[in-house]
């Protein structure tokens, strides 16, 4: 079942196919060369795929029973349109497009996704629920998720009239999860970067949470993306 | 074990046509030369087939045309055309280190089960925005 958006692989060597319960490795599609025979076999890419093509189909030649083998000696240097504007469409595009590789290689349940501590393990969740159900109900459950449950509750309580201690009890968890999510944005030694950083972080998270939910509409599903919670 | 393969490179391109030339030329400085250069273009508009056709004149390139846009059904269509028994892709807006195809023949030689070969996808300097290093720290594929 592949559920992450961002590769992990960073070691020369195999992808140990059999370790991957939750997700599945996966090479850019700027830099892959395949066995034409393999391709061919797994079925070519996938047409109705926008985003993730490249993940969708390494996954299925695993599937056929090929090995997958990274080469960091491999080189290719990438350009990238780097406005703001593109920057906030392309996190939208991944995560609007996400939910359908989801879909075509996952059951239908609910299930519950909790982001791991340690991410030195290729996979960054852990799978807390899995029930089937007639609906899909998928939720990962990161730190940015929690943090923005967080605001909307604070908002929530401002418009409620609440009093001053409830909010303030929320306003301190807000602050907990936003040092969480940031941390490693917070620790720059540099100070304009780190305020630049965790803007960016904010806003491609809330791009892919925004665009996996509606994405998730489409194919009928309530999906909570996984976000960049932190250093790769 | 086989000792040398038949490489196709696909490109897959839509309206990069300025971007396109300097993929191309690391491709023809590899220290092992591509067997065929495919070049896929999805519907572009901005004259890439005339860019192409100009570059034909000193470089061997085949040249195909996907009306129906998508990297896939692009990829796809350089895909079924290809002679290669191996098939590398890169996109339009990256370029190739010199070992690139030296170094992903090695492991489809020397490993008949190796389905797919991925490689190290770096940024291209060219400029040193904030964005840019957001990518680089995030995505370990840029």
């Amino acid at each position: 079942m592949i559920i992450q958006i961002l590769s992990k692989v960073i070691n020369k060597g195999y992808l140990n196919k059999d370790h991957y319960d939750i997700s599945s490795p996966f090479f850019a599609g700027t830099n892959v060369a395949f066995r034409k025979k393999a391709l061919v076999e797994a079925g070519y890419y996938d047409n109705n795929c926008k985003s993730g093509e490249d993940q969708d189909i390494c996954y299925r030649i695993a599937q056929k029973g090929y090995e997958l083998y990274f080469e960091p000696k491999a080189v290719v240097f990438h350009k990238n349109e780097m406005s703001f504007r593109f920057f906030i469409r392309r996190w939208y595009y991944y995560g609007y497009h996400h939910p359908y590789l989801f879909k075509k290689h996952a059951n239908k349940g609910i299930k519950l996704y909790i982001s791991k501590f340690d991410k030195s393990k290729q996979s960054l969740y852990h799978l807390v629920i899995d029930k089937k159900f007639p609906l899909s109900f998928i939720v990962f459950f990161t730190p940015f998720l929690l943090l923005n449950i967080l605001l909307i509750g604070l908002i929530g309580l401002r418009i409620a009239g609440s009093s001053i201690t409830p909010m303030l009890i929320v306003s301190s968890f807000v602050v907990i999860s936003a040092l969480y999510c940031f941390r490693f944005d917070i620790k720059r030694r540099n100070g304009t970067e780190s305020l630049i950083f965790v803007f960016l972080r904010y806003t491609a998270n809330l791009a892919l949470l925004i665009g996996g939910f509606f994405g998730g509409l489409k194919q009928k599903m309530l999906y909570f993306n996984g976000t960049l919670d932190s250093k790769n | 074990m086989d000792n040398s393969h038949f490489i196709s490179v696909v490109i897959a391109t839509r309206n990069r046509a300025h971007w396109l030339e300097e993929t191309i030329k690391s491709l023809i400085k590899q220290t092992r030369m591509p067997d065929e250069i495919i070049v896929v273009d999805n519907a572009s508009t901005d004259g890439t087939a005339l860019f192409i056709a100009e570059l034909q004149k000193t470089i061997s390139i085949r040249y195909l045309y996907e009306e129906k846009k998508g990297i896939p059904f692009a990829r796809n269509c350089g895909v079924k055309a290809a002679n290669g028994d191996v098939l590398v892709f890169i996109d339009d807006d990256a370029v190739a280190d010199e070992n690139w195809l030296k170094n992903i023949e090695i492991h489809f030689i020397r490993d008949p089960n190796i389905g797919a070969v991925g490689g190290l996808v770096k940024p291209y300097p060219i400029r040193n925005s904030k964005i840019e290093k957001f990518y680089v720290e995030n995505m370990l594929l840029v």
